[in-house]
C-alpha cells in the first residue's frame, strides 16, 4: 500500500527550496526526483486514489502500465536533469524544474480530467518560470507568448472537459474520440501542448530562451505529457495520423534553415513528437506501444542533445552555428555524449531510437499505409541530416575560432550527459527491459537483418547527400519566419501599450509612500509581475467566457 | 579530400546494397533506403533553401520581439 503519492517529493522539495541553504538545495533537488522515481516503481498496478471536491471526485493516482511508463520516464529524467543543474545558483530555476517534473508525473498518474487539468496548469507555470529564468527581455517576451498559447489551450481543454462531463456524466480519462464539440475542444487543448502545427510556434520560440539547465527540463515534459493524454483519449483517430506525419516533416524542414542550435533541436522535438502523435492515430497495439516506447527514448536522448548544446553555450557563450566550430578538440566528452544522443534520435542500430521509432514506422507499414511509412522514413533522414550531421559538423568540427574556455563542460554537466547517454545505449542494446513495461501485448523484434540494413542504407545515403551539400547547410545569420510572425507584432504592440499606460501612473506612484515606490521601481525594472497579473486576469476571463459560450452553444444553460 | 570522402560514402552505400541483395530477404525494392536517404536529403535541402531565400528567412538585424 502506497503511503506517499509520487508527486509529493517534487512538490514538497520545490516548496522547501527557498528556505534552505545552497548545499541543501542541491541535495533536495536530486533527492526529490530520486524519491519520486522509487515511489513510481513501488506503487502497485491498479492503485487508485482520489478525493472528493465540490461533488467531483478528483482521482490523483491511477496506475496502469502506460501511466507508470510515462511517470517513470518523467521522474527518472528529473534525476538526470537535477545532476545537470547541480551548479545552478538560482532557487527559482531549481523550484520551477522540480515543479515542472512533478506536474509531469502528476499528469501521467492522474485518473480524471480535473486532476489532469491541475497538473496541466502546473506544467504551464513551471515552464513559464523556466523560460523567464533566461533573464533577458527576449525571454520575458517569449514567456508571455508561451503564456498566451497555453492559457488558450487550457481554456479549450477545460471547456471540452466540462462539456464532456455534462454529456457523459464522467470526468474519467478514457478514449473519448472526436465525435462532438467536447472531443474537438479537448483535442485542441492537447494539440497546443503537443505542438501540433500550426499551434507549435511557442516551442522553438520559448525553449531556447531559458538557461541551459532550464531548456533541458523544458524539453522533457509538456509535449510528452500531451502525447500521453492523446494516447489515453484519442487512440485510432485518423486525424492524428496526418497531423503526426505533418509534424515529423515540418520540424525537419524548418531545421534546415535554423542557425540557433537550441532552436534547431526544438524543431526536432516537434518532428519526433510527430512520430508519437502518428502512432496514437494509428491506434494499433504495436503503434501505441511504439508511441510509449518512443516517448521514453525521446525524453532521454533529446535531453542529452540539449545538455550537450547547453554545455557548448556554457563554454562559449554562443548558440549560433555561424559563431561556432572546432569545439570537438576542446570538448571531447561533450562531443561523444552528443554523438550518442544524435545516433539515438537518428535510429542508428544499438541506440534507443532504433528500437522505438521503428515500432511506429513498422506499425504504419503493417497497416498498409505505405505513403505514411515512406514520409516517416524521409523525416528520419532529416533527423539524421540535422542532429547527426549538420549540428555536430558545424559545432564540433570546422575552422571557427577556439572558445575562450579551452576545456570541457563542468563535471556535473558531464556526469548528467554520461547518465543520459547510458540510458540511450542500454535501451538500444537491451530493449527487452523497455518492451516489458509497454502497455499492450504486441510482439516486436527490432534486430532483423532487413531493418538493420534499411537503417544503414538510409544513414549512408543521407551522409552522402550531406557531404555533397554541406556548403549549403551551414548556418546563416537569418531568422526563420514561422507562424509566430503572425502574432508577434500584435502581442508586442499590446506590451508597448500596457507599458505606456502604466508609465502614465508613475507620478502618482511616486507620491505614495516609500513601500509603494519601491514596489513600483521593482516592477518597472522587471515589467513582469504587473504585466503577468493583467494578462492572467484577461486570459482567465477569456477562459471562463469561452467555457460559458460553449455550454450555451450546446443548449445546456438556462 | 572532399571527393575522396564522397566516394567512400558512395562505396559504403553500394556495399550495403550488395549485402542486402546477397543476404537479406527484403520486402521492398533493393537499395530503396539508400536511394531514399540520398534523394530525399538532396530534395529537402535544395527545396527548403529555395523556400528560405524566397520567403521563409529574413536577416537577423531588427528581429526579436
Amino acid at each position: 500500500m502506497i503511503e506517499l503519492h509520487p508527486v509529493m517529493p517534487f512538490l514538497l522539495a520545490a516548496a522547501l527550496l527557498p528556505f534552505v541553504s545552497a548545499p541543501a538545495q542541491r541535495a533536495l533537488s536530486l533527492l526529490a526526483p530520486l524519491g519520486g522515481t522509487i515511489l513510481v516503481l513501488l506503487v502497485p498496478e491498479g492503485t487508485r486514489w482520489g478525493i472528493e471536491v465540490l461533488g467531483f471526485e478528483l482521482v490523483f493516482l491511477r496506475v496502469d502500465a502506460l501511466a507508470r511508463l510515462f511517470a517513470l520516464a518523467f521522474a527518472g529524467f528529473a534525476c538526470v536533469a537535477a545532476v545537470y543543474a547541480w551548479r545552478e545558483e538560482r532557487t527559482a530555476v531549481r523550484a520551477a524544474g522540480l515543479g515542472l517534473a512533478g506536474s509531469g508525473v502528476g499528469a501521467a498518474l492522474a485518473g480524471d480530467f480535473l486532476a489532469l487539468f491541475l497538473f496541466w496548469e502546473g506544467l504551464t507555470l513551471g515552464s513559464l518560470f523556466l523560460i523567464w529564468s533566461g533573464g533577458t527581455r527576449t525571454a520575458l517576451a517569449a514567456g508571455l507568448r508561451y503564456l498566451y498559447f497555453h492559457v488558450a489551450g487550457a481554456a479549450c481543454l477545460l471547456a471540452g472537459v466540462l462539456l464532456h462531463a455534462h454529456e457523459s456524466g464522467s470526468t474519467a480519462i478514457e478514449a473519448i474520440g472526436l465525435r462532438g464539440a467536447a472531443g474537438w475542444l479537448i483535442l485542441a487543448g492537447m494539440a497546443v501542448n503537443a505542438a501540433i502545427p500550426p499551434l507549435h510556434a511557442w516551442l522553438p520560440d520559448a525553449y531556447p530562451r531559458s538557461t541551459p539547465a532550464g531548456t533541458v527540463f523544458l524539453s522533457a515534459y509538456t509535449t510528452k505529457a500531451a502525447v500521453y493524454a492523446l494516447a489515453r483519449c484519442f487512440p485510432g483517430e485518423e486525424f492524428l495520423v496526418g497531423a503526426g506525419i505533418a509534424m515529423a516533416l515540418y520540424g525537419v524542414i524548418f531545421a534546415v534553415l535554423e542557425n540557433d542550435i537550441r532552436r534547431l533541436l526544438g524543431y526536432h522535438i516537434i518532428s519526433q513528437v510527430g512520430y508519437m502523435v502518428c502512432g496514437v492515430g494509428l491506434g494499433t497495439a504495436l503503434a501505441l506501444n511504439g508511441t510509449a516506447a518512443h516517448a521514453f527514448s525521446h525524453i532521454f536522448y533529446k535531453g542529452l542533445l540539449l545538455m550537450a548544446a547547453g554545455a557548448v553555450i556554457h563554454a562559449t557563450g554562443r548558440a549560433k552555428l555561424t559563431e561556432l566550430g572546432g569545439l570537438g578538440r576542446w570538448m571531447p566528452v561533450t562531443l561523444a555524449c552528443y554523438a550518442v544522443g544524435a545516433f539515438s534520435i537518428s535510429g542508428v542500430p544499438l541506440f534507443s531510437g532504433f528500437v522505438s521509432k521503428s515500432m511506429i514506422v513498422g506499425a504504419a507499414g503493417a497497416e498498409g499505409r505505405w505513403t505514411g511509412e515512406l514520409l516517416l522514413e524521409i523525416a528520419s533522414m532529416g533527423t539524421f541530416l540535422h542532429t547527426g550531421l549538420k549540428l555536430p559538423w558545424f559545432t564540433f568540427f570546422g575552422g571557427a575560432p577556439a572558445p575562450a574556455r579551452r576545456r570541457d563542460a563542468p563535471a556535473s554537466m558531464i556526469a548528467a550527459m554520461v547518465l543520459a547517454a547510458a540510458v540511450c545505449v542500454t535501451t538500444g542494446v537491451s530493449p527487452e527491459v523497455l518492451y516489458a513495461m509497454l502497455p499492450h501485448a504486441a510482439f516486436y523484434e527490432p534486430f532483423t537483418a532487413e531493418h538493420i540494413m534499411a537503417a544503414i542504407q538510409l544513414l549512408l545515403g543521407t551522409a552522402l547527400g550531406f557531404w555533397l551539400l554541406r556548403a549549403k547547410l551551414g548556418g546563416e545569420p537569418t531568422v526563420t519566419r514561422d507562424v509566430d510572425r503572425l502574432y508577434r507584432r500584435p502581442t508586442g504592440a499590446l506590451l508597448e501599450a500596457l507599458g505606456r499606460t502604466l508609465e502614465a501612473f508613475a507620478p502618482m506612484s511616486e507620491r505614495s509612500g516609500a513601500a509603494f515606490r519601491h514596489g513600483w521601481r521593482r516592477w518597472r525594472e522587471s515589467e513582469m509581475p504587473a504585466t503577468v497579473g493583467f494578462q492572467a486576469a484577461v486570459l482567465l476571463g477569456a477562459m471562463l467566457i469561452l467555457t460559458g459560450f460553449v455550454l450555451a452553444l450546446n443548449g445546456r444553460l438556462g | 579530400m572532399r571527393d575522396r570522402f564522397a566516394w567512400i560514402l558512395a562505396g559504403a552505400s553500394g556495399l550495403a546494397v550488395i549485402a542486402e541483395l546477397l543476404f537479406v530477404r527484403s520486402h521492398h525494392a533493393p537499395s530503396l533506403y539508400a536511394v531514399l536517404g540520398f534523394a530525399s536529403c538532396v530534395a529537402v535541402v535544395l527545396l527548403t533553401k529555395a523556400a528560405g531565400r524566397a520567403f521563409l528567412q529574413k536577416p537577423e538585424e531588427g528581429d526579436d520581439d
